[in-house]
């Protein structure tokens, strides 16, 4: 396991501060503002991110068809996946696309205790604390 | 009828032992006759039609057993024996399969030779009109309620939002002289710039209920330069987004009488969607043009298409499946509010979207005319038949006497049995709900009664001899509409048809009208009976119904909204909720100064996150969203893990929380369950802050009962009934914080949960809530 993040989000604050906060905690986090972006993020680095935390509304592509896309790539499908929405349906369409899921608003507790569930201990061992 | 009518153009030939007695027996009037004891003595088919009884059932038999109300029946029957006509009085009958119809009598007496023969009755079947006008009337009390209550709401949340977040900028602001390092800095601003966020959305929200409410969005009128106004905001833009090229130009005195901070509004809305939606490459062009007297024209221009099928709902609160579309942050109210600022000045705005420039035009005048305008629900009708009634009044005296009206004066056979003759007499002479005259051959009308002169306007000396396609539009004439269904009559028996129809006065009605066919003895040919009637009132009837049924869907999309807006919401919360609790760790726990602003500011966050979730709960019950996730489990589980949680909240309020619960398993949804319980007690503690709180969960046969009780002031007698209501509150709204919707919201739950919840105040003093809940829920889907 990997301890980088890719975080898909097009609401600008939302991306900064979670991607500061795993920073923070000793992450190696990316944003990206559309689940095309996030396309370009998984061709473009490596090694693999160790969880994607996905928005489900985007402009150009949203977080269903990013799923689409993550499946039709062999090299892509493991890579867990959480969606974070403030729909309430959140845990039927998390459902539907086969992955996990928190809601907004969401506290750092829980995303925390989520991104350790799948990532390895970071650089400076915070996360293991 | 008059007697006038009696001698014109008579149809020779007419033979009315034959054609008459089926034209009568099939007319669609519901008649009959009684004998002066009440016993039924005929009835034609449209009357056994509207009971379902056959005439071996019906005829012969007392009236009064047909009656819903015997009473006044016999009432009726009473005054016409005593020399009185009856005009559209309401009776109800009993039809066979148990069902009753509603109808409106007309009858008098026949007499003859100052001999009472028997009681003449015509039924008006308007089973149907009163049903629509009941659901008519029960829909437009939900709707305007439902309007009501959603605007209040919106008005409410805007308000009770308003204190967390100074709350939260404040402390915001506070801090930052208490922190130094940059990222610490980072971290407030962006907290301040959510609460920021939610502020706009917040005030969006408040003007969105005041445009909503009946005042409308309050102007102070003040003299105003345009010029001056469109620049401020212009600086502000350039500051905030300094890549926008925006140019601003002048024409001629751009001065009025305006709310200055209004119309800066309506800039700002107007600029800033063009900033969100456009691209800076391409300038934004901002013209006024202040050379017109009367209105200073204003246009906003940039590059850029929106597609066409969004034009009509720009300025539309609610935009259904298009607001995805349209929306990139925010709750897409800006334009909305514009168009309504606008419009209270007097003005109007439009927006035009071609070979990629799109361009808002607005006018203002420059001094208030008369009222704002306002849109409004209900578009009076004119009422189709108020103009005639007077003249079928003066009619109405003189159409009683007994040779006042007969048949149209055909030469009569004189074997023609004095039933019939009674018949046809009265069919003609008391209806005025319908026209019902007699053509010649060639279609010329040859008889006229009241109703045709109350329908049709016309007066029997003026429309005697003419042709009936004087009727008829003009471009059904010319389609030859009226050959037509003399030809249809002609060869089938009978033609019907439903259309436009003129008045007298040019105005138009909607008919239903029928034309029989009537020949001689030898089947030729020698004329048409022809029954009109106005339907005009049942047409608007339906086109209420669509109306109605639009405005529905208003309402639905208006809830659509109120979730899309505590979703949006929910956003900067997040953002707000990760930021103060990074600022809590990077600050570290030693400075007790700075971390009571911390404290405040979660506090205020955590109140914030209350009432966005009891926006949405409100929301997902009034779209009907709201479903239950049903699980196996332990009642007293979930209401001690739902007390325990608020034991620190009970103890700052002074309040000492007890709780007693006995096992009960059953099927629930636990996080609903939990909503109520908190909200139960939530509710005590703020009510009884200060006394003991007791929370029991006790098993009673196939029920789990909890409890929650309290000693404190107890609840106003009068409101108990209300208490569960949307919006209600026991306390006034000053002295209590939140939206009013907790106990809303748990008698949703409860009832979804085929439970029930009840509130009352204790002897020894206090209220005490208990909500009863089957161990199965019986009821997996809410209705709200």
């Amino acid at each position: 396991m990997s301890h980088r993040v890719l975080v898909v989000d097009d609401d600008r604050d939302i991306r900064d501060t979670v991607v500061e906060l795993l920073e923070d905690h000793g992450y190696q986090a990316i944003g990206a503002s559309n689940g095309r972006e996030a396309l370009d993020v998984l061709r473009t680095s490596a090694p693999p991110p160790c969880l994607i935390l996905l928005d489900l509304m985007m402009p150009v592509m949203d977080g269903r068809g990013f799923r689409e896309e993550q499946l039709k790539n062999p090299a892509w499908t493991e890579i867990p996946v959480i969606v974070i929405s403030a729909y309430n349906d959140v845990e039927v369409q998390a459902r539907a696309l086969a992955v996990d899921h928190l809601r907004k608003p969401l506290g750092m507790r829980p995303l925390m205790e989520a991104v350790k569930r799948h990532c390895s201990g970071a650089k400076d061992g915070r996360v293991d604390s | 009828m008059t007697t006038e009518t009696a001698n014109h153009q008579p149809l020779d030939r007419f033979d009315p032992t034959g054609a008459l007695a089926e034209f009568l027996d099939h007319a669609p009037v519901a008649i009959h006759s009684v004998d002066a004891a009440g016993t039924i003595l005929w009835a034609n088919r449209a009357e056994l039609d509207l009971l379902g009884y056959t005439a071996e059932e019906y005829v012969g038999q007392p009236m009064v057993r047909f009656a819903a109300d015997p009473d006044v029946l016999l009432d009726m029957l009473d005054r016409v024996t005593h020399g009185e006509t009856l005009r559209d009085r309401d009776l109800r009958l009993r039809a066979k399969d148990g069902t009753i119809r509603h109808v409106l009598i007309n009858s008098n007496m026949l007499v003859q030779d100052g001999k009472q023969i028997a009681t003449r009755c015509f039924a008006r079947d308007i089973t149907e009109q009163k049903r629509a006008e009941r659901d008519r009337d029960r829909l437009i009390a939900d709707l305007s309620r439902t309007v009501r209550l959603n605007d209040m709401f919106a008005g409410i949340v805007g308000h009770d939002l308003r204190g967390p977040l100074s709350t939260i900028v404040m402390a915001g602001q506070l801090l930052l002289g208490y922190v130094d390092d940059p990222k610490g800095v980072r971290t407030i601003e962006r907290m301040l710039n959510s609460a920021d966020r939610m502020q706009g959305m917040n005030s969006q929200l408040l003007d969105f209920a005041r445009a909503r409410a009946d005042g409308g969005i309050e102007l102070e009128r003040r003299p105003t330069e345009v010029a001056e106004i469109a620049r401020d905001v212009i600086e502000e833009v350039r500051f905030a987004r300094p890549e926008w090229k925006i140019e601003l130009e002048i024409r001629g005195d751009v001065r009025g009488e305006y709310d200055a901070n209004r119309l800066s509004q309506v800039f700002s809305n107007l600029i800033g969607n063009a900033v969100q939606h456009g691209s800076p490459d391409t300038p934004l062009a901002i013209r006024i043009d202040g050379s017109a007297p009367a209105a200073i024209h204003v246009e906003v221009a940039n590059r850029g298409t929106i597609p066409p099928e969004l034009i009509p709902i720009l300025f539309s609160p609610f935009r259904g499946s298009h607001q995805k579309a349209l929306r990139s942050q925010g709750l897409g109210l800006g334009l909305f509010i514009t168009d309504h600022i606008v419009r209270a000045h007097g003005g109007a705005i439009s927006a035009d979207s071609a070979e990629g420039t799109t361009a808002f035009r607005f006018h203002l005048p420059r001094r208030a005319s008369g009222e704002a305008q306002v849109a409004t629900f209900d578009a009076a009708a004119p009422s189709p038949s108020a103009e005639p009634a007077a003249a079928a009044g003066e009619l109405n005296g003189r159409v009683h006497g007994s040779d006042a009206a007969r048949a149209p004066d055909v030469r009569t056979d004189r074997e023609v049995t004095r039933q019939q003759e009674e018949r046809f007499q009265l069919l003609i002479e008391s209806v005025k709900d319908y026209a019902i005259f007699l053509l010649d051959a060639s279609g010329k009308v040859a008889t006229w009664n009241a109703g045709a002169q109350r329908i049709n306007g016309h007066a029997a000396r003026d429309i005697i001899g003419k042709h009936f396609s004087v009727f008829y539009p003009e471009a059904d004439v010319r389609a030859g509409k009226c050959e037509h269904e003399l030809r249809v009559a002609m060869r089938d028996g009978r033609s019907e048809d439903e259309g436009w129809r003129l008045r007298k006065d040019g105005s138009r009605f909607w008919a239903n009208a029928v034309i029989t066919a009537l020949r001689d003895a030898s089947g030729a040919l020698i004329g048409y009976a022809k029954i009109t009637r106005d339907l005009t009132e049942r047409r608007q009837l339906e086109e209420e119904r669509v109306r109605l049924a639009h405005a529905q869907e208003a309402v639905r999309l208006r809830d659509e909204f109120l979730s899309l807006a505590s979703h949006e919401l929910k956003t900067p919360l997040t953002v707000l909720q990760l930021q103060l609790e990074a600022l809590r760790e990077q600050i570290g726990s030693h400075d007790p100064a700075t971390l009571a602003k911390l404290d405040r500011a979660d506090r205020a966050r955590r109140r914030l996150t209350e009432l966005v979730e009891a926006l949405l709960d409100v929301a997902r019950i009034v779209t009907g969203q709201f479903s239950l996730h049903l699980e196996q489990a332990d009642a007293a589980d979930i209401v001690a893990t739902a007390v325990d949680r608020l034991h620190e909240t009970a103890a700052v309020a002074g309040c000492a929380l007890s709780i007693s619960a006995d096992h009960a398993i059953g099927t629930w949804d636990r996080s609903r369950i939990d909503q109520v319980v908190t909200n139960l007690v939530s509710n005590a503690i703020r009510h009884a802050a200060g006394s003991p709180i007791a929370v029991s969960v006790a098993r009673d046969a196939g029920d789990v009962v909890i409890e929650v009780r309290d000693t404190g002031p107890g609840l106003p007698e009068g409101q108990l009934s209300r208490i569960f209501e949307r919006f209600e509150r026991g306390a006034s709204m000053r002295h209590f914080g939140g939206l009013g919707l907790g106990l809303y919201v748990v008698r949703q739950i409860t009832e979804a949960h085929g439970g029930t919840v009840t509130a009352e105040n204790t002897t020894g003093g206090g209220a005490r809530f208990t909500v009863r809940l089957p161990l199965a829920a019986t009821s997996p889907d809410l209705v709200a």
